[in-house]
């Protein structure tokens, strides 16, 4: 069954488009990845399938249950870390997830689940007492309560150092292994590299792309990056290599080293092309295109 | 039933308060020592005691429960705890429920606990007639304190501004607690052109008894020969001064500020 069915789904504000006919499926047991600079809708899109917001125009499912018409029954089966949360000032953590299960009607060990994402011996102080990453790790540890088949997760590693980072990676691998989708929302694109089957790319409220990582790299300039080193390199030969023909990006590492994706008919024009300007071609290779370069060639500009 | 497990962590959020625990000691220290002080006071009977307690319950009650409720709901969605609540699986409508009720728990505990104590002191003091009726005069007080809370509750699910919010509590107090009755007066008079000779219309009675202060005393006029509610009992009495009528206005105010806070949180975006 598919855990997320979106069908043009579109939220429009007086003045902006939060999202435009937004329409992408996550099947069961998929990590899905999902995209995008500040501000491009990835926020928007979560809070209506929470249905905190309610669209303008299209719908969506949680395993077959329309957001809005049926929300409660499609937040029955999901476990969600939200955007813009703040815990409840006076409860301690084991109250948190004691009112996530008998709201979920789970019979999980509240001291189990505190365990599991690292505040345990916290369990029993009022949350508002907590750092911002464990206040994320407890409110993860609610989204875990009552073993849901979907886990919806906004920027789950915000406040975490790259440790706590990895003990969340390798608890969505943990929940992911028992069976459960993940769709989860990041800018931190080696994150979302190191775990997601699938990603989407969003931006400005559309869909630019969705996609493996692997299909990602081979739409664009089948998967490889360009490293030339160039002396004598300078901003007008930057600019005229950008100019050729089926050049996607181009910029300068280290001063003397053109970095650059392109089609692989363009690398030849490249090459070319610098040769006529007069740059020394000093060497010449490849590398397998990160996620990054993959994100910055489909929305045109860096992240943020 | 996820109501239930709203009001369980409203109740258990607010349990942990300082504000609360210092309201139960006022209360209690309110209330006992009314109950002590009435034999400089007051006649000496114990229906004279619930009186003079019923008059002080009726004033502070209101406060006190506009003060439990009226940023409830709007506190937790302008920090963003709400979403925490609003992303398990239940709907608005339960967590407004939920959370009326657990304000509604938290006001009435230390009051019905104060007046009890203050009820078990007075009968031991001044004598045991008419100590039967005191669970009636709690009961009475239970919905009376929930009509307020229910109300405020509503408020804070209807809005999130700020301003708004202050506005409501207030000009809700002054109408529903301060004013009824000299606006229903006013009005009565402007449509008789300002001749008191025309009296009172029944129409005019019926809104004077559904102001919650008003319905308040007519439950306790029934149980209890107190002088304040006496002036609607005669033989040409409407039906709607009857004791059921008051009970039925209560329930009303609490079903119908709900529904209007639903309408507003229900139709909104979080």
């Amino acid at each position: 069954m598919t855990a997320i069915a979106a069908d043009g789904l579109s939220k429009r504000y007086a003045t902006v488009t939060a999202l435009d006919r937004i329409s992408l499926s996550v099947e069961e047991g998929e990590i899905f990845g999902f995209l995008g600079p500040n501000g491009a809708g990835k926020s928007t899109f979560i809070n209506v399938l929470l249905d905190f917001v309610r669209p303008t125009d299209g719908s969506v499912e949680l395993f077959g249950h329309d957001c809005q018409t049926e929300g409660v029954a499609a937040r029955d089966r999901i476990g969600v870390l939200p955007e813009g949360y703040s815990v409840f000032d006076r409860l301690t953590g084991r109250q948190h997830v004691e009112y996530a299960r008998r709201s979920k009607d789970a019979d999980d060990d509240p001291i189990e689940i505190l365990d599991r994402v690292g505040v345990r011996e916290a369990a029993d102080r009022p949350a508002s007492d907590y750092s911002k990453g464990m206040k994320q790790r407890l409110v993860l540890g609610m989204s875990l309560v009552g073993d849901p088949d979907l886990l919806i997760l906004d920027e789950p590693t915000t406040g975490l150092d790259p440790n706590g980072a990895a003990e969340i990676r390798s608890i969505l691998r943990e929940e992911r292994d028992r069976g459960a989708a993940i769709f989860f929302s990041s800018h931190i694109l080696e994150q979302v590299e190191a775990i997601c089957d699938r990603v989407a790319i969003l931006q400005d409220g559309d869909l630019v792309a969705v996609d493996t990582i692997d299909g990602l790299r081979q739409s664009i300039g089948g998967g490889t990056k360009l490293l030339i080193d160039v002396d004598g390199l300078d901003e007008e030969t930057v600019e005229t290599v950008r100019a050729v023909d089926g050049v996607e990006t181009a910029t300068v590492r280290d001063g003397t080293t053109l970095e650059m994706t392109c089609t692989n008919d363009a690398k030849m024009n490249v090459v070319v092309e610098l040769q006529r300007l007069g740059a020394d071609v000093v060497n010449f290779r490849t590398e397998e295109a990160s996620l990054e370069d993959m994100f910055v060639a489909y929305t045109g500009g860096g992240r943020e | 039933m996820s109501w239930r497990d709203v009001a369980y962590k409203d109740v258990n959020d607010a349990s942990r308060s300082r504000t609360l625990w210092l309201l139960f000691g006022l209360l209690s220290v309110l209330f006992v020592g009314y109950a002590a002080a009435y034999t400089y006071v007051g006649d000496g009977t114990f229906a004279g005691f619930v009186a003079g307690s019923a008059g002080l319950v009726g004033g502070i009650l209101p406060i006190l429960g506009i003060l439990a409720g009226y940023r409830s709901i709007s506190d937790d969605r302008a920090d963003g705890s709400l979403l925490l609540s609003m992303a398990l699986p239940q709907s608005r409508t339960e967590l407004l429920i939920g959370t009326a009720l657990g304000r509604v728990v938290v006001l009435l505990v230390p009051t019905l606990l104060g007046l009890s104590i203050a009820g078990l002191y007075a009968a031991l003091r001044y004598g045991t007639e008419g100590a039967i009726a005191y669970p009636w005069f709690l009961f009475a007080t239970a919905l009376y304190g929930a009509s307020f809370v229910a109300a405020a509750v509503a408020l804070s699910a209807a809005t999130a501004n700020d301003r708004r919010l202050t506005y409501g509590a207030v000009v809700g107090y002054l109408l529903l607690v301060v004013l009824w009755r000299d606006l229903t007066a006013f009005a009565v008079a402007f449509l008789h052109r300002f001749d008191p000779g025309m009296g009172m219309p029944d129409w005019a009675l019926l809104v004077q008894l559904a102001q919650p202060s008003e319905a308040y005393a007519r439950l306790l006029d029934a149980r209890f020969d107190i002088d304040r509610a006496s002036r609607y009992v005669g033989d040409s009495a409407p039906a709607f001064v009857d004791w059921w009528a008051a009970l039925a206005i209560l329930v009303g105010w609490i079903a119908a500020s709900l529904a209007v806070g639903y309408r507003r949180f229900e139709s909104g975006d979080l």
